[in-house]
């Protein structure tokens, strides 16, 4: 037989070469490990039988299959596939389980159970839902738009009852819903695959998405951002994101991403790209680019307006913006189902965009394209409006209920601006937020959340007012310079130049006019004594500032081709550019042309270094001339497209380059040789500016950011600084770390030029800002745009510091006493402890510290001003703390002390010695500052020394815990409480509040269980953050009155807050951005404080769940915070500092006069229609002045916003203590 | 040619032999399982026929011409066969494969001359060797490196499933759907790229049923390769441990 040894392959799916007599051609590696998954299911357990497969999914295969035992029934057996980590996947299922369990929910398929394959995989049995994937049934039954939505409905009050037991699918897609019509011909849907995304990590580490680089990836248009990018914190609101994909899938039959379908290029990056940076259209706008069926009973316009909103508002990239729960976006839909009314537009924008179009009704298709763009640009911040426009609509449908609707409605009003504002502030929309707040309290002064809200913003956020009137022109300005202290210059495209006050804001003297001819260009002196400007009749004049003369004049006829730009070389002559590409050097004063060159291409941009160089850009290449002849240098600087910028270093020995190809660049001016790699942008690059030293640039371009970079090797010092849309202008300022940059996108934002960090609320304009100036000396910015006005801004810091209180040495704690008077700080100094007393409000040291001597360690009670020391481990002083007396003689206890605590009365003192050996003492008053003490044992724990020991209640009760128990003693009743408080797996934080009668303990499977200390049992199911499986114990609190509980768990970077009579969540869960360290509530339970890792320190409104004060960064190692007991501030100690946040706390009306003053500090007002309303703006000073004289917690408050930075107390701090 | 290696049988009706593990060929030679010399000498040769190949290819890329290996191989069996040799091997456990494996070594260097003297006298070819085409099939191979010993595990895997597959051919055959056989096997290790919608033309079968008819026949694959490897072991343990093996050098 002859050798058959020929067409060797190789297999498609592993790359091997399988030979020629491998049978049936298979590929043998391939076919035995195939086998494994093909031949097994049946096996599984003996409880199934498989009848048949029904699919294939990423993570392995279902199968239709019959269980035999306990019951008869059929089911969907998912195996999973090989390499997953059997194991594993079992147990995080097992985790899953008993949440899974409690599922129960018509619009969720029934999980019956988890195992292991006989051959080792596992697998899991859940109820075998017969259908179809909804948007497949949607199509096949021609479905409508009501009946789709009314589906979607369904499918969010499946996935809502999940996130309310900590279950989040993390895949949902359509192939998980699966749809089917019921006996009675209605449709229903089920969800699948809860808990298995979790359980299988698909999608969750690193691993998975290395595997997943090289396979298309089955569903990422139903991926959220986070998830995508694998964020360990994923939370319900990924489930938010997929059901907006869904959603806007359901309404065009589109997904909201359309991948580059067939494409090789589509890795996992590009994917990834996509969905964190790709801004789906509306969906309005995709029906009418692909139109569904024609038998279809919808279109484009009955998607355009609320369900475009619902579904974008899902969709955001950042979760912060999405509905914050499934159940809002449920809301949303029956809302538009109910055909309630919805104004689901930012009053804003409705405003901006009407506004223009009215004004410019002439304007260009190029100007309308702007606008819409713009609107896009803000969709996001827009559709936040919905919630809040929908609660106003309620209200007016309340307003109708004439007299008892009446106050409620006005409520309602109130407190939907009050919501929106809050919502736009955390948009960084800072003057819009300020209107929608004064309208809240216009509404109804009486709302105090946003009275708190409104004085805390302007108190702790740097806003940037203006400091004279409105520059007005006749036309748009294209340039403004600062010339001096006293005046600043503006250009106007319409052919006046204006010179004004700095103080005044009033123009000196006559426009230097131009006849009514364009300005192209303009160029200032470096001594600013001259001003160049190019226009397109009459050519170049320069003029002289001091005198406000006409030095100059050059013809268009005279620069060969119309004079695009020019610059002053020295403050003796210029250098002009032309369209024709010539490039001529005039003397001032003689009138004389001194050389002309051409450069070949129109003159875009000039530069000079000094009088000896000049830089010419325009077309693809930026070249350097020699100033005095007109020679140009051999090399040139080559870009890919026009360079838009050259601009010489401070030293004239660098040139940068900016351009449309995306690259800006440094280069070496006496060897043409490059100093830095490209510095590149997505897309093209308007502007690059040298810092003043030399050793940083900034860059300003198309793809929305603006950069600082290293001049000397090209690496980026910043993250791209984000703008809303093009970034035409950056600047930055001779000393410091400033940057300034401004965009179409209307905003002037300044930065921290060394950390990327915003500084202040960015400035909105009326249209476009195109140029800026800066005066880091008198901290003054200069902004103009494509619009007639010129604004002078103060930017000094002016947000409130929290009050710093420096003590000797490490503060151990601090407290406020006497009504917020005084404040008594605890400290180390020497190996001893002292105590200082201060006023709050001066920070004098009252009277002399109480010097504790040598005190090895101490355990002190910080409830009232007795003091307990402990020396030497073992004996022990009782002080009162403000005379320093000695209460009783200092005592010795039978060990070595291992806690002590004091109740409130201070009349009660537990000790417990490291032994165990503990005794509770009372101290009975003999004569005044006379005590004895009278001892009893009281030993929790017998023989062993409890862990932590709370002490609370009159008489109090003792607390004690030891390991995963907790026992308590009535002190009144001299007995201990039953037995029975155990919370398994160990007890890593917990409360107690004797006058709810409760305990609170967090366990370390991330739950917390309430308890009642009368009996011992369980108050309350588990409180589950079953989303998590860290093993690392939940923080728990409880709030001064008990009512409220707030839970913590590591992993969720949220906060929950329930009721602890009923057990149920308060508010929505309060996420951070990092890790909580420490929670606070204040005394009237209105607020929760939490400190973060990410060094950031939050403060909630536990009712609404918005912030009640800016994100407020802080030191690391910032440590027992607390609310001071009237609620007027926070206190926390850091190193040798207490520092204390003032918080406003007004209960009392609002005045009408802190709603003006708000609203013009801003220059916005928000009318009764929901226009947004431009003031013109009234310098910082003269709305001071216009506060009223009296003395009440408002003025005084409000004083400080207004006060000039530099008079003022560095807080608000003093107002009230 | 495939088939000329590897004759199809149809699978012993045996007793069993304990809990969950069916009788097999090796667990009859090994004697965990009943049976007479004859059925023994029997099921051994049936295995030497089934997986001489890997041993003719060891003995080959040792560096051995393809008469010598040929030689070695055939001798190899007939010592393996021999009456005194069968019942040492009795008792011994293990697996075919690792056995085979080892006692061809211990033939090639200590026994081949005594025993080679013995069988080229009076010998007969225990089976049926195309030299000729194995040859062929081992220069195929031969160039893709590896020791002897890994050649040889690659070619049992080859062997193994070609058996298997013959197995599963023969069971459609037997009830007239070779030609659907032929036209979903593709499908067992490429399922990818099935053209359902021209397979349910030319099958005159709904897709639908030809997705069954695949899921079927991928079953059964897999339960004939399972088959195969038990037997060559004693029991379900050392199955599993066959089977993993194999997938390391598949």
């Amino acid at each position: 037989m002859a050798d058959s040894a020929g067409s060797k392959r190789h297999c498609r799916t592993c790359d091997r070469l399988i030979p020629s007599f491998a049978p049936g051609g298979h590929c043998p590696s391939c076919l035995l490990r195939g086998s494994e998954e093909l031949s097994r299911p049946a096996q599984w357990d003996d409880r199934f039988t498989i009848i048949r497969e029904l699919g294939e999914g990423g993570f392995g295969r279902v199968y239709l299959a019959e269980q035999h035992e306990p019951v008869r029934r059929k089911v969907a057996l998912k195996i999973i596939k090989p390499g997953m980590g059997t194991r594993e996947v079992i147990a995080r299922f097992e985790v899953e389980r008993q949440a899974l369990a409690a599922l129960d929910h018509p619009n969720i398929a029934t999980i019956y159970d988890a195992g292991e394959t006989a051959d080792g995989h596992p697998a899991i049995a859940m109820e075998y839902v017969p259908g179809l994937p909804i948007t497949d049934f949607a199509g096949e039954h021609n479905l409508g738009l009501r009946e789709r939505l009314e589906l979607f409905v369904k499918v969010c009050q499946g996935v809502h009852h999940a996130h309310l037991h900590g279950i989040i699918h993390r895949d949902l897609k359509p192939s998980n819903l699966l749809t089917y019509s019921g006996t009675d011909g209605d449709r229903l849907v089920r969800i699948i695959d809860f808990g298995i995304a979790k359980a299988t990590r698909q999608g969750m580490n690193d691993a998975t998405l290395v595997t997943l680089q090289h396979r298309p990836l089955g569903t990422p248009a139903y991926m959220s951002p986070e998830q995508a990018e694998g964020w360990r914190d994923v939370d319900a609101r990924t489930d938010v994101y997929s059901l907006g994909a869904l959603l806007y899938e359901i309404l065009t039959n589109t997904p909201p991403l359309e991948g580059k379908k067939g494409s090789e290029e589509s890795t996992w990056d590009s994917l990834l790209k996509q969905i964190r940076e790709e801004s789906p259209c509306m969906p309005s706008k995709r029906l009418a680019r692909t139109p569904m069926s024609p038998d279809s009973n919808w279109g484009p316009r009955e998607l355009a307006g609320d369900l475009d909103w619902i579904a974008l508002t899902a969709l955001a990239k950042d979760r912060q913006r999405r509905y914050q729960s499934v159940d809002a976006l449920r809301e949303d839909i029956c809302a538009y189902l109910e055909g309630r009314p919805i104004v689901a537009r930012s009053p804003g924008l409705v405003y901006r965009s009407g506004k223009w179009i009215g004004r410019h009704r002439v304007a260009s298709a190029a100007i309308l394209a702007a606008v819409v763009a713009l609107l896009a640009g803000t969709i996001v911040s827009a559709v936040l409006a919905i919630r809040a426009e929908r609660a106003r609509a309620r209200a007016e449908t309340l307003e109708r209920n004439a007299e008892l609707g009446r106050k409620e409605s006005q409520r309602g009003f109130s407190q939907a601006d009050y919501q929106q504002g809050c919502r736009l502030l955390a948009d960084n929309e800072f003057e819009a937020g300020i209107a929608h707040l004064c309208r809240a309290l216009r509404t109804d002064p009486r709302n105090s959340a946003a009275a708190n809200r409104l004085a805390a913003t302007l108190a702790y956020t740097n806003f940037l007012p203006p400091l004279v009137p409105e520059a007005l022109h006749p036309s748009r300005v294209i340039d403004v310079y600062f010339r001096n202290e006293a005046e600043f210059v503006t250009v106007s495209e319409g052919g006046v130049v204006g010179l004004w006050s700095r103080e005044s804001g009033e123009r000196l003297g006559d426009w230097l006019d131009h006849g009514g001819e364009r300005i192209l260009s303009s160029s200032i002196s470096t001594n600013k004594q001259r001003l160049v400007t190019t226009t397109a009749e009459r050519g170049v004049r320069v003029w002289d500032l001091d005198d406000r003369r006409l030095l100059l004049q050059v013809t268009s006829e005279a620069t060969t081709g119309l004079p695009m730009v020019a610059v002053f070389s020295g403050s003796d002559a210029i250098v002009t550019g032309s369209s024709k590409g010539s490039v001529c050097k005039w003397d001032i004063d003689d009138r004389t042309l001194l050389w002309q060159q051409n450069y070949g291409h129109p003159v875009e941009w000039l530069d000079a270094a000094g009088d000896q160089l000049i830089a010419v850009s325009g077309a693809s290449a930026a070249y350097v001339l020699n100033s005095v002849d007109g020679v140009r240098r051999s090399y040139h600087f080559q870009h890919g497209r026009e360079v838009m910028r050259a601009r010489f270093s401070p030293d004239g020995k660098r040139l940068l380059t900016a351009s449309l190809d995306g690259i800006a660049r440094v280069w070496n001016v006496a060897t043409g040789e490059p100093v830095t790699p490209p510095m590149v942008h997505d897309l093209s690059l308007y502007d690059a500016t040298w810092a003043p030293g030399g050793v940083r640039v900034a860059t300003a371009a198309y793809d929305a950011t603006a950069r600082v970079w290293w001049a000397a090797t090209g690496k980026p010092v910043t993250p791209g600084l984000r703008h809303g849309d093009h970034v035409y202008s950056a600047i930055m300022p001779i000393g410091g770390r400033l940057l300034a940059t401004g965009g179409r996108d209307q905003k002037l934002r300044l930065w921290d030029a060394a950390t990327g960090q915003l500084i202040a609320a960015p400035v909105t304009h009326e249209r476009s800002v195109s140029t800026i100036d800066l005066d880091s000396l008198r901290q003054q910015v200069l902004v103009g745009g494509r619009h007639e006005q010129v604004r002078l801004l103060d930017i000094r810091q002016r947000s409130a510091l929290p009050v710093r209180f420096r003590s000797p040495g490490k503060v151990s704690f601090s407290q406020i006493q006497e009504g917020g008077r005084v404040m008594r700080t605890l400290y180390r100094k020497d190996g001893g402890f002292v105590i200082e007393r201060r006023e709050t409000d001066s920070g004098a040291i009252l009277g002399e510290p109480l010097q504790l001597g040598a005190v090895p360690a101490l355990d002190a009670a910080k409830k009232n001003d007795r003091l307990v020391v402990k020396h030497d481990n073992r004996r022990v002083s009782i002080y009162a703390d403000s005379s320093g007396a000695l209460l009783v003689p200092t005592f010795s206890f039978y060990t070595d002390i291992k806690h002590i605590e004091i109740d409130a009365s201070g009349r009660f003192v537990f000790i417990c010695g490291t032994a165990g050996k503990a005794v509770l003492l009372t101290l009975d008053e003999r004569a005044e500052n006379q005590y004895g003490l009278v001892s009893e044992v009281l030993e929790p724990f017998p023989g062993r020394p409890v862990d932590d020991v709370i002490m609370l209640g009159d008489p109090p009760y003792v607390a004690a815990r030891l390991g995963d128990q907790v026992r308590i003693y009535s002190v009144g009743e001299k007995s201990w409480l039953p037995e029975g408080i155990m919370h398994e797996g160990g007890i890593g934080s917990w409360d107690f509040h004797p006058g709810q009668g409760i305990v609170i303990t967090g366990g370390y499977h991330d739950t917390a269980k309430i308890w009642d200390m009368h009996t011992g049992m369980l108050k309350h199911p588990d409180f589950a953050h079953a989303d998590v499986e860290s093993g690392l114990a939940v923080k728990v609190l409880f709030s001064p009155d008990g009512r409220l509980a707030v839970t913590s768990s590591w992993h969720e970077l949220a906060a929950r807050v329930w009721n602890t009579e009923t057990g149920i969540l308060v508010a929505n869960p309060l996420y951070q951005n990092a890790h909580i360290d420490s929670l606070a509530i204040d005394p009237t339970s209105r607020y929760l404080a939490a400190t973060s890792d990410d060094r950031t320190m939050r403060i909630w409104n536990i009712e609404d769940g918005y912030e009640a004060i800016p994100v407020q960064q802080i030191e690391a190692g910032l440590a027992r915070g607390r609310f001071l007991p009237d609620g007027t501030g926070f206190l926390a100690v850091q190193g040798n500092e207490t520092l204390l946040w003032p918080l406003p706390a007004f209960t009392e009306l609002a005045p009408d006069w802190v709603i003006n003053f708000a609203e013009s500090l801003v220059g916005r007002r928000l009318d009764s229609n929901g226009v947004l309303l431009r003031l013109p703006d009234t310098p910082v000073h003269q709305l001071r002045s216009q506060l009223p004289e009296s003395e009440s917690w408002f003025e005084a408050w409000f004083k400080w916003i207004a006060a000039d930075p530099s008079e003022r107390a560095p807080s608000v701090h003093g107002v009230s203590y | 040619m495939i088939d000329e290696f590897s004759r199809s049988q149809k699978a012993p009706d045996r007793p069993g032999t304990g809990v969950g593990f069916p009788a097999t060929r090796w667990s009859l030679i090994v004697g965990l399982a009943e049976g007479s010399e004859d059925e023994r000498r029997e099921a051994m040769e049936e295995l030497c026929r089934s997986y001489w190949f890997p041993l003719y290819a060891f003995a080959r890329h040792q560096g051995h011409s393809r008469h010598n290996a040929e030689d070695l191989t055939q001798g190899f069996f007939a010592h393996l066969l021999s009456k005194n040799r069968l019942s040492y091997l009795q008792g011994a456990e293990g697996r075919l494969r690792t056995y085979l494996l080892g006692a061809m070594k211990r033939f090639i260097t200590d026994e081949w001359r005594a025993a080679s003297a013995q069988k080229r006298g009076g010998g007969r070819n225990i089976i049926s060797l195309d030299s000729c085409a194995a040859d062929g099939r081992y220069l195929e191979i031969a160039d893709e490196g590896g020791t002897p010993e890994d050649i040889f595990h690659q070619q049992w895997v080859l062997s193994l499933l070609t058996k298997a597959r013959d197995r599963v051919k023969q069971a459609y055959s037997a009830t007239d759907k070779a030609r659907l056989f032929a036209a979903i096997e593709p499908a067992i290790t490429d399922s990818d790229n099935i053209d359902y919608d021209a397979l349910s033309v030319s099958l005159d079968m709904s897709p639908g049923a030809i997705r069954t008819a695949i899921h079927r026949l991928r079953r059964r694959f897999g339960d004939a390769i399972r088959q195969e490897i038990a037997e060559t072991v004693a029991d379900s343990e050392e199955a599993a441990t066959e089977y993993q093996e194999l997938l390391a050098h598949g």
